[in-house]
């Protein structure tokens, strides 16, 4: 029980109590004699000695209760006085302010530069002993010290003096306690229920902080001569909390007839407990005197002095009442949810508005529906644990390696550090831990940052590698920006603090280069990779093979095929010869992915089949890596063709998703944009549609409006209506997407090439004639300008400007720009059916509709011999290709041939999914 | 007492309203409240006090221990004579630690007679012990821990 005990003058035995016992009576000679046996040991005999003497003192000590002796250790009152004058690290001390069971206020100085600062200075009567709560009160002060609201005295400072008396400096706030100035003033209730609103405020921001108060009451809540309200000793209940397991103890942080019922019952305080002592105020305000839970009459055995509170009770508006009530119910659940939220209600009374109390019984029964149907919720609460977990056990590992490799002390000091933070910060997150707001990752994230960058006692090294791991966790949550600008912070710090050099310091510049990427500015993430790359150029670590990956992907966006497969090939025979089996893993899919990006899809599927392999061996089968190699075999499976397997591995990841998140997360935004792929090739355009849509919330709600994703899969809403030939309700989200592409890459970049295609097609396809050509013969320009030539690019954008005019009757156009289609083509490395069967069929329609009758049954019949040559062939195309050999055949007076082509050419727009309107009304159109 | 008293309705000392409130909470803190019998109850209600008296005590040592920066006298508390050294606390608690490790029921009587405040032969009934037993505990226990502090 004792963590600092004083030593044993002797230990107590049987033998000893009876040797004490049978001389005790005797008289002092006869007890020498006794105690001269041979049988007794010198020891022994001291020890019976110092007993006897003991026992003739007398009871002296014993005659001082124990609570006489404690009162005395609190301190006289000369003691208090004896402390003016005196410093306390940088304070002066001036007079005394106040004295409570658990501390001493005084007014008190200090000097900084020309200035002297005046603070209230709060000396806790009890000493923190244990390293663990010093190294608490500390990071509590810490993050209590940014705390900042009008409305609240601020923590200015706070630390442990040498002799290990805490302290606290706080704002001097000037004023009469809440209850104190209502009377003087004689307000009225409507100003009462204003000091009240503006206490709730300032409660419900600091909850909002997460602190949580534990100890409000009138005397903790003063109003200054301007009639502003302060809230004193903001989490000071908390600082002082003993949390040594052994002897947990909060006598400090509970008032009785303010606490909450479960602050009598629980270890875990909760901003509802807050919520309970604004009621016990409120009812104070209101009617003058404190109410009980549920608004009962505590009792106090005076129930002749309550008769005015009684009818002032009594007399109250039921709205109000009913306010009081809600704030002041005994189960947590029933009361307001937020400090905020009652505030709001106030205000609505003042109003005259409705309350919201029957929402929040609304509210109430909600949660009880959660209880009954607790697997969903339950799942939120496991994915919060299972993240933290996880990082803890991470942290544990990389703590047990670097003890093996090194077996540093400082090296184990560090490792514990980390993971004792870790554990504590996510505390809170516990779900037996009752709480107002259920916390997010990002929520406990920002704690942990907030207490690691303001702890100067953790090791520097120890700070940077914690903070480059909140901003992992920050980035996977979705949050770049706010992960960018912690990112830069820490490597300002790690640069100062360990040098430009150090391991820590270089890998927190490459995940700030992954996180470029990952916000979409590919300038910055290569300005930032290239710098790196150079400075450890010699090395063969894994460092440097990660830089290569990030590299190689990096290139695959800015377009550099031969840097990215070149850079993701090497660093996987670094990996394999003298990685670890984890780099490995993330290796090949890096690989895998840099191979798919530059369209060696075919090469992808066994890399990714090895990854799945060693993915499988670490993580089982439900694991959120499983759904991430699984989509990315599904995106090679469609580029090969393989659109069941496609499909089924698109599923297969968004099943796993299902079980792993449980809201919105950017990662599902993905896998459906992979299943969309997928239906996008079957076909199934309404189905593409509805996933596009689906996608486009996501991508909104977790990546933002602006996010290139987010802008892709505005681009592939618009394209849906496009191939569900609904052009009018195409073209909104297409010109939204092209105005944020241009805004994001400019308006000649590839992305927005390509999205002006798409939006200059639609214009075309929906009667807009001008316009259409504007934008197209601008995305053929733009197209044409690119410092990395993209052919296949090229001919997709020419074969919307050829179908456009084609559609119209402008066969000149179309002609001309099938042959720029050739000419484009032609740089392409390797000669591909697929373009070949499709400029054969496009100048076959042109040619036909020029009547070159005879050139164009050539061109098509050229058309269909590549088509079917084709890996892949694009079903639609080979039915016109038929359809259009059909109409030559007719025009020749082929009847016999035109019937066979048409009726093979019905048979496969049969089969056809969403067949477009262009072929049904072509196929109507032959005769037979 | 009277005197001692007196200071003590100024407010400038902590009550001892607040006291049994204090030792209430440490003792429920973290647990539903719930005694198989009342010895339970008095045993618990002892071991608050202790942890008291023990912080107590520890703050007073390390306000001492602070020197020249904080000049507390420590044996001038007592305006009415009684001045206790807040170190005979740790040695009390460090002599009940050992009492208890070597016969727990003396240990008991310790705690039920002088922390919860019992009558001996309230501790003899709730240890269903005769009352001579209790009483020879006492005195030797006592004796032990005066021996410690002395």
């Amino acid at each position: 029980m004792v963590a600092q005990s004083a030593p044993i003058a002797f230990l107590p035995s049987a033998r000893v109590r009876r040797l004490f016992e049978r001389v005790a009576d005797l008289p002092l000679p006869e007890q020498i004699a006794a105690l001269r046996d041979e049988q007794i040991s010198k020891a022994e005999r001291a020890a019976v000695t110092a007993l006897l003497s003991a026992d003739d003192v007398g009871p002296a000590l014993f005659d001082t209760s124990v609570t006489d002796w404690v009162h005395q250790l609190d301190g006289d009152p000369a003691d208090v006085h004896a402390l003016i004058g005196q410093r306390v690290g940088p304070y002066r001390i001036i007079e005394l302010l106040g004295q409570g069971g658990s501390a001493v206020v005084f007014r008190a100085t200090r000097t900084i530069g020309d200035a002297e600062q005046t603070v209230a200075l709060k000396l806790l009567q009890n000493g923190l002993f244990s390293s663990e709560s010093r190294r608490r009160f500390r990071r509590e002060q810490a993050i209590l010290t940014h705390l900042s609201h009008p409305n609240i005295a601020r923590l200015i400072d706070g630390g442990i003096s040498d002799a290990g008396i805490p302290y606290i400096a706080m704002e001097l706030a000037e004023g009469f306690k809440l209850i104190a100035y209502a009377d003087a003033h004689a307000l009225d209730r409507n100003a009462r229920l204003r000091l009240l609103i503006d206490l709730c405020r300032a409660v419900d921001a600091a909850h909002r902080a997460l602190i949580v108060h534990r100890d409000l009451k009138p005397s903790n809540v003063l109003v200054t001569s301007e009639g502003r309200v302060k809230v004193l000793d903001f989490g000071i209940a908390k600082l002082l909390d003993d949390d040594e397991p052994a002897t947990a103890t909060q006598y400090i942080a509970l008032t009785p007839g303010y606490a909450a019922p479960e602050q009598y019952r629980r270890g875990s305080v909760t901003t509802s407990a807050d919520v309970y002592a604004l009621g016990v105020i409120a009812a104070e305000l209101l009617v003058g005197a404190r109410l009980g839970p549920d608004a009962g009459w505590p009792d106090t055995g005076q129930e002749g002095t309550r008769a005015p509170a009684r009818r002032r009770w009594r007399e109250l508006d039921d709205e109000l009442a009913d306010i009081v009530r809600t704030t002041l119910a005994s189960e947590p659940e029933r009361r307001y949810s937020s400090a905020g939220h009652l505030a709001d209600d106030i205000e609505r009374y003042l109003r005259h508005e409705p309350i919201a109390v029957r929402a929040i019984s609304r509210w109430y029964r909600a949660r009880k529906f959660i209880v009954r149907h607790r697997g969903a919720v339950a799942a939120t609460t496991l994915f919060v644990l299972a993240i933290l977990v996880s990082m803890a056990f991470a942290l544990w590992q990389a703590g047990v390696a670097r003890q093996a490799a090194a077996n540093t002390r400082a090296e184990l000091e560090r490792a514990n550090a980390m993971r004792d933070f870790m554990f504590d910060a996510f505390g809170e997150a516990e779900p037996g831990a009752p709480r107002a707001a259920p916390v997010t990752v990002v929520d406990a994230v920002e704690r942990a940052i907030a207490s690691a960058q303001l702890d100067r006692t953790t090791n520097p090294r120890a700070r940077i590698e914690l903070l480059t791991r909140l901003s992992n966790v920050l980035s996977s949550q979705g949050k770049l920006d706010r992960a960018r600008d912690l990112l830069d912070s820490t490597l300002a710090d790690a640069t100062a603090s360990l040098g430009a050099g150090d391991a820590l310091t270089l890998e927190a510049a490459r995940i700030s280069a992954s996180n470029a990427v990952l916000r979409g500015d590919f300038a910055d993430a290569r300005s930032r990779l290239d710098p790196l790359l150079e400075r450890v150029a010699a090395n063969t670590s894994e460092l440097r093979i990660r830089l290569l990956l990030d590299s190689a992907t990096l290139a695959t966006k800015e377009r550099d095929r031969d840097r990215a497969r070149r850079e993701a090939a090497q660093a996987v025979s670094m990996t394999r010869s003298n990685g670890s089996a984890e780099l490995l893993r993330v290796a090949l899919e890096t690989y895998g992915n840099v191979l798919l990006a530059i369209g060696e899809a075919a090469d992808s599927i066994p890399v990714y089949e090895e990854t799945m392999n060693l993915d499988r061996a670490r993580f089982g089968g439900q694991h959120a890596a499983i759904a991430a190699i699984d989509v990315d075999l599904s995106r090679a499976y469609r580029r090969t063709g393989e659109l069941d397997r496609a499909e089924a591995s698109a599923r297969a990841a968004l099943a796993i998703d299902r079980v792993v998140y449980t809201k919105d997360d950017w990662r599902t935004a993905s896998h459906l944009n992979a299943l969309m792929m997928v239906l996008k090739e079957r076909r199934d355009y309404r189905a593409m549609l509805e996933t596009a849509i689906e996608t486009l919330r996501i991508h909104r709600n977790t990546l933002g409006e602006e996010h290139p994703e987010t802008v892709n899969s505005l681009n592939s809403v618009g394209m849906s209506y496009v191939l569900l030939e609904d052009y009018a309700d195409a073209l909104a989200p297409l010109q939204e997407s092209l105005r944020l592409t241009a805004q994001k890459f400019g308006p000649e970049h590839w992305e927005s090439a390509v999205v002006r295609g798409n939006y200059g097609y639609a214009l075309g396809k929906a009667g807009q004639p001008v316009a259409s050509d504007i934008e197209l013969d601008h995305a053929v320009a733009s197209f044409a300008a690119l410092a990395d030539p993209d052919p296949d690019g090229l001919a997709t954008v020419l074969e919307k400007r050829v179908r456009v005019a084609l559609d119209r009757g402008d066969v000149a156009t179309a002609l001309s720009h099938i042959e720029r289609m050739e000419g484009a083509l032609g740089q392409l490395k390797s000669q591909d059916a697929y373009w070949d069967g499709r400029v054969s069929t496009l100048l076959g329609r042109a040619l036909l509709d020029s009547r070159r009758t005879a050139d164009a049954t050539r061109s098509l019949e050229a058309g269909r011999a590549a088509l079917e040559l084709s890996q892949h062939p694009d079903a639609a195309l080979q039915v016109e290709n038929t359809l259009l050999r059909a109409a030559g055949a007719q025009a020749l007076g082929d009847h016999e041939n035109a019937g066979r082509l048409a009726a093979e050419g019905r048979r496969a727009l049969g089969a056809l999914l969403n067949p477009p309107t262009r072929l049904v009304a072509l196929a109507s159109s032959l005769s037979g | 007492m009277a005197h001692r008293e007196l200071k003590r309705a100024n407010g400038h000392t902590l009550n001892t309203t607040a006291l049994v409130h204090e030792a209430y909470v440490k003792i429920s803190s973290g647990r539903e409240l719930e005694f198989s019998d009342p010895g339970q109850f008095y045993l618990y209600a002892a071991r608050a006090m202790r942890h008291i008296l023990i912080d107590r005590a520890r703050y007073r040592i390390s306000l001492k221990a602070g020197g020249a920066e904080m000049h507390v006298t420590l044996n001038d508390a007592g305006v009415d004579g009684v001045a206790i050294n807040p170190l005979l606390a740790l040695h009390l608690d460090a002599g009940l630690e050992a009492l208890l490790r070597d016969d727990a029921r003396v240990a008991r009587v310790v705690e039920l007679h002088y922390f919860a405040g019992l009558s001996l032969k309230h501790v003899a009934e709730i240890l269903g012990v005769v009352r001579r037993t209790v009483d020879r505990d006492w005195r030797y226990a006592r004796a032990f821990l005066l021996a410690q502090v002395g």
